[in-house]
């Protein structure tokens, strides 16, 4: 009995010992790519910091942070969630086939934030048409995954229910062009149209909303089985995979198009960022190495890329298509597809953009304007009263 | 510090065990005092300046009321415990109910008085109750004063009990604190009590926390909803408290302390009168020992027996809180211990045992709604929902998505709530569970303590239940950077 009494306690000290000590001997990481945040460093002792409980603060931080094997830990913790049956981790759903969710129940919502905003895009339409056609003027409003592909969401699962609010958008835009893609998607949620894990759209869920983009703009559009998938990676682990960090989540597959023989949608073009640097065709290869693999996509989300179609600038024609998309990041999987269609298109991305929207327009003589957004995005973004240059009420 | 930071886990039980254990017996209290002052100053650096008045102010009155009551001058002894009990009750109620006093002036007489906005000191509540414990004992002759006041102060700033108790009275641990012994046992089971607490307060307590977080922030919801949200916190308070308690009383055992039991299976009990002996008994039986017996409690005649209880019962609802909602949790308390005394305890002891548990839970889970919400115009809100008005519906599908993630980690707070000593006993036999110690009317026991298979179980839980309420504390800290949503 003595012997079985000392190993509890050498066991009991063996825990803290190890876990301590490991955590002192493990290097010092400074970045968290899964949380996309710096770690905390050793906080600096000093009579004020300990009398403020700054010292304390931060060293409990750093423990926390710096703590051995930390994702393992975190990994354990999912695991055991799993089992026991809780669909929602760490601010996502776990839902069926490998597929994870955003979690945004009504509660998420600000509903004076929706107001504001869908009064942004309206008033600045209203500007806008005095330049575009209101036929012109357009809004794409994305669902989330969660919507589209509700099988697959974890039973009785609580979201925001966001058709409601693409109507109210829709409605606010009866004046002007709203592209409706829920039906389509919705139609399609067997396939592989969102990530697993991540939020965003795949580039088939980008191409079924190009495909109803072309019809109502009558434009051209090849039909998907006559292109061929390009898979860039299929060790893609995004987002929704960060926030649960589950070990034995499924990898995703990171793709374009190309029509037969050719280069893929957006490979032609020419591209600037932020007036700086310029690249060509709108993918960077480097990113698929990174975690967040998505930034295949014009490298990330900038205040303002210019597309060109034209590499030599043929300036002064008049039939000249010039598209501005207003966007977040659900645009950058779908503006590849439409490159070859307009001679310019400039996207910004107002939470980095600082210019006039309004003055935009006319110094690079747009002629088209598609407002595009995710709707989890498009409720709670404080950047879009920046289209029209003041808060409303 | 809290006991389930990383800070007190990995950096300072650590260093305080080894320097405590090879430090010779003569200054182990001094290093105990040190770093119980450390533990206490780590979030207070200021207020343990309060701490060590009170212990100064308390030690010199100890003496001085012993020293009186030698030389035969009682009156004299009187008064000096009257000035420690003022003293006391004023650093309390100063710190404590100062803002809410004002804000009462305020409310009545619109006399727009601007509040103090003191933080509250952490466990002032229970240093206080614990020092008044002692003046009165040496008042009282049941305890000699503490003539070192390196040993006294150690009593009242032992940091294992020191901010969220159990109430530990001078006359508990006197002996221990001029001589202990710490054997291999003591060690280990006060190693195996910690981590029961910790998985207590980490996986049970902060999980089912977490489902009345989500609950209680509805705007809408529906009647089952509410009663999930109000099962969900009682089941909260009971494993956050207790596994607090746990944890203090195997830190106590570790060092060589034998604290009292603080729970005893309290959603067991039969009667509201049963709870309140189950359930943090150190705060109960304190006030029935300082409060109502001094009250003269049952003597006088039934009236000032009902009057005594009210009393005691709006003092233990204040205690726990400045705010109306506890007052009003503790006039609850009150009355309906008072209904049971006048009658209905014989009536409960007469129907099956299973209405008298029905019966107990569901009064204990509405008094947890009204302990749980400090706005009163939520309280009345939420518990109008569960009885049925302005709630959305009988039954959503918000309550079945809450009860399917929810639902074996219920079955686990259910299982761990249920008195296992008693199938236990069966398993293995009569006698091998022991008594190790008495508690007011409850017997406690430990278990197992002559049983080689039960003590290999303790082993091998408390190694699984370390690593997996670390991993959950490690879990907890990870919070990805919302940029995602772009």
């Amino acid at each position: 009995m003595k012997k079985i009494r000392i190993t509890i306690i050498i066991l009991f000290i063996l825990f803290v010992a190890v876990v301590s000590g490991g955590s002192l001997l493990e290097k010092d990481r400074s970045f968290s790519p899964n949380e996309n945040r710096y770690l905390a460093e050793p906080p600096e002792i000093s009579f004020q910091n300990i009398l403020e409980g700054k010292f304390q603060d931060g060293l409990e931080q750093y423990l926390k942070d710096q703590v051995c094997f930390r994702d393992k830990w975190i990994t354990v913790k999912t695991g055991i969630q799993k089992v026991c049956g809780n669909t929602d981790i760490g601010g996502a759903y776990v839902g069926k086939d490998g597929y994870d969710f955003e979690k945004i129940t009504r509660e998420d919502v600000d509903e004076r934030l929706v107001r504001r905003n869908i009064k942004a895009v309206s008033d600045y339409f209203d500007i806008a048409s005095e330049f575009v056609p209101k036929d012109h003027l357009s809004f794409m409003l994305v669902p989330t995954s969660g919507y589209v592909m509700d099988d697959k969401l974890p039973e009785n699962a609580r979201l925001f229910e966001q058709s409601e609010y693409i109507d109210k958008v829709k409605n606010a835009m009866k004046d002007y062009h709203f592209v409706d893609v829920r039906e389509e998607l919705r139609s399609n949620k067997d396939q592989y149209i969102y990530y697993r894990t991540d939020h965003h759209w795949t580039m088939d869920g980008a191409y079924i909303a190009y495909k109803k983009w072309c019809e109502e703009e009558q434009l051209p559009y090849e039909d998907k089985n006559y292109l061929q998938q390009n898979v860039m990676t299929d060790r893609f682990r995004g987002s929704l995979y960060s926030k649960i960090l589950d070990a034995g989540s499924a990898y995703d597959k990171i793709w374009t198009y190309s029509p037969a023989g050719d280069a893929p949608y957006g490979a032609h073009c020419k591209v600037t960022i932020d007036n700086k640097k310029t690249m060509d065709g709108c993918f960077v290869a480097s990113k698929l190495k990174e975690k967040d693999k998505y930034m295949y996509f014009f490298g990330g989300n900038f205040g303002e890329v210019h597309i060109t179609d034209q590499p030599d600038e043929e300036s002064g024609d008049k039939s000249e298509k010039n598209l501005l998309v207003v966007k977040d990041s659900f645009a950058n999987s779908f503006v590849p597809l439409i490159t070859s269609d307009y001679d310019n298109i400039y996207m910004i991305d107002l939470r980095y953009y600082n210019g006039d929207a309004k003055e935009y327009l006319k110094e690079k003589e747009i002629t088209d304007v598609l407002v595009l957004y995710n709707i989890s995005n498009f409720i709670s973004d404080k950047n879009i009263y920046k289209l029209v240059g003041r808060i409303n009420y | 510090m809290v006991f389930s930071s990383f800070v007190f886990l990995l950096v300072f039980l650590p260093i305080v065990l080894f320097i405590y254990y090879i430090c010779p017996g003569k200054v182990r209290n001094l290093i105990l005092l040190i770093a119980s002052l450390i533990f206490y100053a780590w979030g207070e650096p200021v207020y343990v300046l309060i701490m060590l008045f009170s212990t100064v102010f308390d030690y010199v009155n100890g003496c001085l009321i012993e020293h009186f009551k030698k030389e035969n001058h009682p009156k004299r002894a009187k008064v000096v415990l009257v000035i420690d009990l003022i003293g006391n009750l004023s650093i309390l109620g100063f710190f404590k109910y100062a803002d809410f006093v004002i804000d009462n002036i305020n409310n009545i007489t619109g006399a727009g008085l601007s509040l103090l906005h003191i933080a509250l000191p952490v466990g002032i509540s229970f240093y206080t109750f614990q020092t008044m414990s002692y003046t009165i004992d040496v008042y009282r002759g049941k305890v000699k004063a503490q003539k070192n006041i390196l040993d006294f102060a150690t009593y009242v700033t032992l940091f294992p009990q020191l901010i969220a108790g159990p109430i530990v009275q001078y006359k508990t641990i006197a002996k221990e604190l001029e001589k202990r012994k710490v054997t291999i046992t003591d060690f280990s089971e006060g190693a195996f009590r910690f981590s029961v607490g910790l998985a207590k307060k980490v996986l049970l307590a902060n999980q089912i926390g977490s489902l009345w977080d989500s609950i209680s922030q509805l705007n809408q919801m529906s009647v089952a909803t509410a009663w999930l949200g109000a099962i969900a916190y009682s089941f909260q308070i009971y494993f956050d408290f207790s596994g607090y308690s746990d944890m203090a009383i195997g830190l106590g055992r570790m060092f060589g302390f034998y604290f009292l039991e603080n729970f005893n299976f309290p959603y067991m009990s039969k009667t509201i009168t049963e709870f309140w002996r189950r359930w943090h008994i150190s705060l109960s039986s304190w006030f029935k020992e300082y409060v109502y017996i001094s009250l003269g409690g049952n003597r006088k005649g039934i009236r000032r027996q009902l009057l005594n209880i009210m009393i005691v019962w709006l003092l233990t609802g204040l205690w726990h809180g400045a705010n109306w909602n506890f007052v009003l949790w503790g006039v609850y308390y009150g009355v309906l211990l008072m209904i049971e005394k006048l009658f209905l305890l014989k009536l409960l002891k007469k129907i099956p045992d299973w209405i008298g548990h029905l019966y107990s839970l569901f009064l204990i889970i509405i008094g947890w709604t009204i302990f749980a919400q400090t706005d009163i115009q939520k309280l009345c809100g939420y518990v109008k929902t569960m009885f049925g008005a302005g709630a959305s519906a009988g039954v959503d599908s918000d309550f079945f998505y809450f009860l399917g993630c929810n639902a074996v980690l219920l079955v686990v707070l259910v299982l761990c709530s249920i008195d296992h000593r008693v199938w236990l006993e069966k398993l293995l036999g009569e006698g091998k569970l022991t008594a190790v110690s008495k508690n007011n009317e409850e017997t406690v026991y430990e278990i197992g303590m002559n049983s080689k298979k039960l003590i290999i179980a303790k082993a091998v839980i408390m190694v699984v239940l370390l690593i997996v309420s670390f991993a959950f504390l490690v879990g907890d800290s990870y919070n990805p950077f919302l940029y995602f949503r772009f």
